[in-house]
């Protein structure tokens, strides 16, 4: 069972609080050898496409790339989780161990926060503390992580959505050189950027604008006639509110499937939504990509030459490192800034 | 065609093998040779089973040590964490309830002495451990309760201490009650 939730990035757990229970989860070996297996294959895949393409220095880089953020947001989580929450502070508590509130003493704040960075990054969806409880900068970090989705990403899929960014750093790179942007010896024209484009832009629609539809309802129709009306919906008011339902679109869009638990989307409206989202958000990325491979396939092969840009270079890493970054910022800041951050200013003025 | 589906009928029945039966009997084997034969490490005091080690149980008791607070009060059929914000201006009313309770009930303690695990809701409600801080953090009402001298009550705990490999420091609130009603006969 747990071997099957954990290296099959699946997520399910056998009890209701996961592997936070002490039965699924029961000493912090047992959560050592858990977060190993979230991470082991889909690691693993980055390097099996070098082996198998026969370029193992572009795997180098791939891998290169998504360690760094991946250790980034690791360290982002840590540090705020181990500093504890602000406003406990001000109540007068010392937090030695750390923000505590939906976690284990066994595990401790630090590997509560590494989990939930490596949970999120591989569309894993388990959870070893509940999320809903961070602190608001590692979870505005997580829900970014699953934005992003490609940092090592779920069994396969992770390379997938990696694919799209490499060939929009392709295309940008080669015209800031001036060159034709090539992608392993095939020209990367206009069609095939426009789909990779366009699938950039659908994880960002789907999640914000089913977002702002729930949260229309709970704003402007909390009282409607529904089994479960919206009023009911939220565990928490306000900031992290918006947090909850964000977080809920973010999760099925990146199949991942942990979420802000305190929301009550066991309903008709999310579970219709979220399946909406969960379809269109698994499917059309992974159509996209083999569109674009395809289109690629047909076109004459042009042998590399001195002048052709090296994708597998550190150069191209920062490139697409570059690009991952500003494409995520420019979709998701707004939505970030009203949910995580805007609550993140509040408990610290 | 029919070489195709005959292959794919030996890889079903190949990996039916492997997954439904070759592997949960590995499983069920594995688990028979873990303590308790695969059906959890309980607890028994006088030939009587009084918890599973693993999961956490409620002492209200003055007398005995307190665990962590549990958002579904220790329901081991329900387990789940309070999923509260942490800027939750009615969460933060609650985690101030339990300052107030705590005090009440350790007196002779100050506020800033009270490890915030104390004071917050575990991931699974059931919680089985405690830093050794929340336990020390007792020592003076249980002294008093119990008529034990503070320096036994600490060298108790300090016996009680789990320290891992990694990984921080715990002690089983069960434990150190069995091993607490023990001492004081």
């Amino acid at each position: 069972m747990i071997a099957i939730k954990q290296i099959g990035t699946n997520g399910g757990g056998w009890f209701g609080a996961n592997s936070a229970h002490p039965l699924e989860n029961p000493s912090y070996f047992t959560n050592a050898v858990e977060t190993i297996s979230i991470l082991l294959i889909p690691v693993a895949l980055v390097f099996a496409l070098g082996f198998y393409i026969n370029k193992k220095k572009l795997s180098y880089t791939i891998f290169g790339v998504m360690t760094f953020l991946f250790i980034i947001f690791c360290a982002v989580n840590m540090y705020y989780e181990t500093k504890g929450n602000p406003a406990i502070d001000k109540l007068g508590i010392a937090q030695a161990t750390g923000s505590m509130e939906g976690k284990e003493v066994r595990l401790g704040a630090a590997a509560t926060a590494f989990w939930s960075v490596a949970t999120t990054s591989t569309s894993n969806g388990s959870v070893n503390g509940m999320h809903d409880s961070l602190t608001p900068i590692s979870g505005g970090v997580i829900i970014l992580d699953m934005m992003i989705n490609a940092l090592y990403g779920g069994v396969g899929v992770g390379i997938l959505n990696y694919f799209i960014f490499i060939v929009i750093a392709v295309f940008i790179s080669g015209l800031m050189v001036g060159r034709t942007p090539e992608f392993m010896g095939h020209k990367v024209e206009a069609r095939e950027v426009k789909i990779a484009a366009l699938i950039t832009l659908l994880s960002a629609f789907l999640i914000k604008g089913f977002t702002a539809l729930a949260t229309y309802m709970v704003v402007h129709h909390p009282d409607i006639n529904w089994a479960v009306k919206p009023t009911a919906w939220l565990n928490n008011p306000s900031y992290h509110g918006f947090s909850e339902m964000l977080y809920e679109f973010t999760s099925s869009n990146a199949n991942n499937g942990s979420g802000f638990e305190g929301l009550g989307d066991n309903n008709v409206f999310w579970n219709v939504t979220t399946g909406i989202v969960l379809l269109l958000g698994r499917y059309l990325p992974i159509i996209a990509p083999i569109a674009i491979i395809g289109l690629l396939a047909n076109k004459k092969f042009i042998p590399e030459s001195p002048g052709t840009l090296r994708t597998d270079s550190a150069t191209f890493g920062v490139m697409t490192l570059a690009v991952i970054i500003i494409v995520t910022a420019l979709s998701y800041l707004p939505a970030l800034a009203l949910g995580p951050i805007a609550e993140y200013f509040t408990l610290n003025p | 065609m029919k070489k195709n589906l005959l292959i794919s009928l030996k890889l079903t029945l190949v990996m039916v093998i492997l997954c439904a039966v070759i592997y949960p009997l590995l499983i069920a084997v594995v688990g028979k040779a873990t303590p308790g034969n695969g059906k959890g490490k309980t607890i028994s005091v006088n030939g009587k089973v009084v918890g599973y080690e693993l999961v956490g149980q409620k002492f209200t008791d003055d007398k005995y040590f307190q665990g962590r607070p549990s958002a579904v009060d220790y329901n081991a059929a329900a387990s789940a964490g309070s999923n509260k914000g942490p800027s939750n201006p009615d969460y933060l009313k609650v985690v101030q309830d339990r300052i107030d309770t705590f005090l009440v009930h350790n007196p002779g303690i100050k506020k800033e002495e009270i490890p915030a695990e104390m004071l917050t809701a575990s991931g699974s409600g059931l919680d089985p451990d405690i830093s050794p801080a929340s336990a020390y953090v007792q020592v003076k009402r249980i002294a008093v309760k119990r008529n034990i001298p503070d320096d036994k009550l600490r060298a108790l705990i300090e016996g009680q201490i789990q320290k891992p490999w990694f990984g921080p420091a715990k002690i089983n609130v069960l434990k150190l009650n069995i091993a607490l009603d023990k001492m004081s006969g």
